[in-house]
């Protein structure tokens, strides 16, 4: 039966592969670009050496670059994909086409069929996932070198790279895979299977995007404006900012506006830290600190696992158990 | 064949039933096949017989009722190891070549007999990498035969095998086929709802029509039983009294009927020929015995002999 | 298929079956009918055979029937009959004769 899924799914396995080697080489020589220069400015020895403030060159370097450019935005959606393409085809394309009362009469029988085909698609995923994870952790370091510094807010806590690195993709390509399964056993025909798998991944995973961070209580920290930088602690994840006077009654942002904004341009207004230093204002920032990293990817991976496996279960049992 | 051979019915059915929402494609269903024959399902098409093979080969749950196929599960993994099935239009993956299709055969079924497949496949001078996708109709059945035989199966179930072939395709078809059944003693149900030039291959017939059964019976004792008589339309009654009548035509003079006899035909107003399969067949079809029941097996009835 | 001459093996049921493509069984069952009728005789382990039960006439019957044949033609053809007359008259009591015997 092994040999059978290779046979028939080696063209799907070969592509999948060639896509992950593509994006690996493109994270890796952009990566490298970055060390590069990051070597090149002297930006990583000062870094490393913890002694001198740093600030100028980190600023160079992050306008040189940027932060995560936005195409690694679609690149946390690569899950996805094995839910349309590996999942939702698995057992509605056989269905589909008929060739089911080919399959489903050999003597392997249906259960060790599907068992052994998800099997193989379970390690596929396994290797997938684990490739993307430690690629991008290795891409995103000099980011996090920077942030722990101090000088950015770019690291792995904050979408996207929450969703590339550590156990999140094997989780997000689980539970894609898991979906596409199910919805194809269900509904038994391929390109509905497929809708129903992206309704189903956007509608459990877009509004999750949110709602994880908030799962371990986050922290909060207030004080006064200070000249040229905002109070979260190094590799954070800001969630949400308060404003409030000195005494202590909260404001909305619109009063700072009103109070310190000068206008930038038609459309846009500044608003000056020496300004609000000076009123006296505080800020109150809620935000997720770094030490909470591997808590939060463990709830929400287990999370996303234990649904795939009841969803991978039901496909079974609706396959090998009941009949069309 | 072969009087050692185990005489374990091939299938057994018990009142089975088959709904789809509030439409029953298959009903009251009570058969016993017996094993060594080839068994014809003949029906007009929606008359039930894919149906009632998709639930034998174990694709499909009765509704109501219960099937024994060679004394066990239909559902039983050893039970389908025993049989082969071979679908409607043929399915086969059609990006595999015809190797592929071998290979797949062997990887998914114990005891694979790789050697008769390509020998026979060479006979037919089917090419080996061709892909499945691009192969003829006569070949694709070839090819399906080959995967279906390939497993020894003590029973065959094909379902409307050649109905889409032409002449020759259909005829190479039912050699294969009939050559695995006299080497092996193989059990084949071949459903179709055409009659011609499977005639001579069935011994045993199975006639569906409305979702239900309507005779089965060896085809030995249908054509000892039925009898087409012509004679004075007023000594119908008379006839009608003594025997079934299975079909009658009345013309100004002359009635035309096809009766299954209940004794010999005395009366020498009527004259008696034997009938033919096909004027059996249309006969029960045309006038199926809705809510009557089935037709029960017709062996041991009291006209014997010969013609 | 061809004549069969006494002691030739008859083709088995599965040559008959993979060539004119009808059901073993059909086969098995004239096989087993010659058998009874004792035209054929099966070997085991051989096959089936034609078996020596035919008669065949002797050749000293065989020329005396053929010279008397030869005597009535020659009184055909003197009456004036033509060969077509003759063969028409063969065929007919050919055809009475034997035809006669099938119930």
């Amino acid at each position: 039966m092994i040999e059978m899924t290779w046979r028939q799914h080696r063209a799907q396995l070969l592509i999948a592969t060639v896509v992950v080697a593509a994006f690996v080489a493109y994270m890796l020589i952009t990566s490298l670009q970055r060390a590069a220069f990051a070597n090149s400015i002297g930006l990583s020895s000062c870094l490393a050496a913890r002694t001198r403030d740093c600030g100028p060159l980190a600023e160079a370097f992050l306008n040189r670059f940027g932060g995560i450019p936005q195409f690694y935005t679609l690149l946390a959606g690569l899950p996805l994909l094995a839910g349309l393409f590996w999942g939702a085809p698995l057992i509605a394309r056989e269905v589909e086409a008929g060739t089911y009362r080919l399959a489903w009469t050999q003597s392997v029988g249906r259960g060790r069929w599907l068992t052994v085909k998800l099997a193989t698609f379970l390690a596929a995923i396994v290797v997938a996932a684990t490739v993307l994870s430690l690629t991008f952790s290795f891409w995103l370091r000099i980011y996090s070198q920077i942030s722990a510094a101090g000088y950015t807010n770019i690291d792995r806590l904050a979408p996207p790279a929450f969703d590339l690195t550590g156990t999140a993709p094997f989780a997000t390509m689980l539970f894609a895979f898991a979906l596409g399964t199910l919805a194809g056993a269900l509904i038994r025909r391929t390109v509905p299977a497929m809708a129903v798998t992206l309704g189903g991944y956007l509608g459990v995973v877009l509004p999750l995007e949110s709602l994880r961070y908030t799962i371990l209580s986050p922290l909060t920290k207030s004080g006064p404006f200070a000249t040229n930088s905002i109070p979260v602690p190094p590799g954070a994840y800001a969630l949400s900012s308060g404003y409030s006077t000195a005494a202590g009654h909260p404001v909305p942002f619109s009063s700072l506006v009103q109070v310190c904004g000068t206008p930038q341009g038609a459309h846009s207004v500044g608003i000056k830290l020496s300004c609000l230093a000076a009123h006296g204002f505080h800020v109150s920032e809620t935000y997720q600190p770094a030490w909470r990293y591997w808590p939060l990817q463990g709830i929400y991976s287990a999370s996303l696992v234990v649904i795939a496996i009841v969803l991978l279960g039901s496909a079974i049992w609706w396959t090998a158990r009941r009949v069309r | 064949m072969n009087p050692d051979r185990d005489v374990t019915p091939t299938i057994e059915t018990f009142g089975l039933g088959r709904r789809y929402g509030r439409r029953w494609a298959l009903r009251d269903c009570t058969l016993t096949l017996p094993q060594g024959h080839v068994i014809g399902l003949v029906g007009p098409n929606g008359a039930g017989k894919t149906t009632l093979l998709h639930i034998v080969a174990g694709l499909l749950e009765p509704t109501t009722g219960d099937v024994r196929v060679l004394g066990a599960s239909a559902r039983d993994l050893r039970t389908l190891s025993r049989i082969g099935f071979v679908a409607q239009d043929k399915p086969l993956y059609p990006r595999f070549t015809v190797e592929d299709m071998l290979r797949m055969g062997g990887w998914l079924n114990p005891g694979w007999d790789r050697a008769s497949a390509l020998e026979r496949l060479a006979g037919l001078d089917i090419p080996l990498e061709q892909r499945c996708g691009s192969l003829s109709g006569g070949q694709r059945a070839q090819v399906a035969l080959a995967i279906a035989l390939g497993k020894r199966p003590d029973l065959l179930l094909l379902d409307e095998p050649v109905a889409n072939l032409d002449p020759l395709a259909r005829r190479q078809f039912m050699q294969v086929l009939l050559e695995h059944v006299a080497a092996t003693g193989m059990t084949v149900v071949l459903s179709s709802h055409l009659l011609a030039d499977l005639e001579r291959v069935w011994d045993y017939l199975v006639l569906m029509s409305a979702s239900r059964i309507q005779l089965s019976a060896p085809t030995d004792e249908l054509l000892h039983e039925h009898r087409v008589l012509t004679g004075p339309p007023s000594k119908v009654g008379a006839i009608a009294a003594a025997h079934a009548v299975v079909q009658s035509s009345m013309a100004d003079r002359q009635a035309t009927l096809l009766i299954r006899a209940g004794g010999p035909v005395h009366d020498p107003d009527w004259s008696a020929r034997p009938a033919s399969l096909e004027e059996i067949v249309l006969a029960y079809m045309r006038t199926p015995l809705a809510g009557a029941g089935p037709v029960l097996s017709l062996v041991g009835s009291p006209l014997r002999g010969s013609r | 298929m061809g004549i069969l001459q006494p002691g030739d093996q008859l083709p088995t049921a599965r040559e008959v079956v993979a060539k004119l493509a009808i059901n073993p069984n059909t086969v098995l069952k004239a096989y087993r009918d010659l058998e009874r009728e004792g035209l054929v005789a099966a070997r085991p382990g051989q096959g089936t055979f034609v078996s020596h039960g035919l008669d065949s006439p002797d050749p000293a019957t065989f020329a005396r029937f053929a010279a008397q044949l030869s005597r009535w033609m020659s009184a055909a053809q003197a009456a004036g009959l033509g060969p077509e007359d003759i063969e028409a008259i063969y065929r007919t009591a050919v055809r009475d004769r034997f035809a006669e015997g099938v119930a």
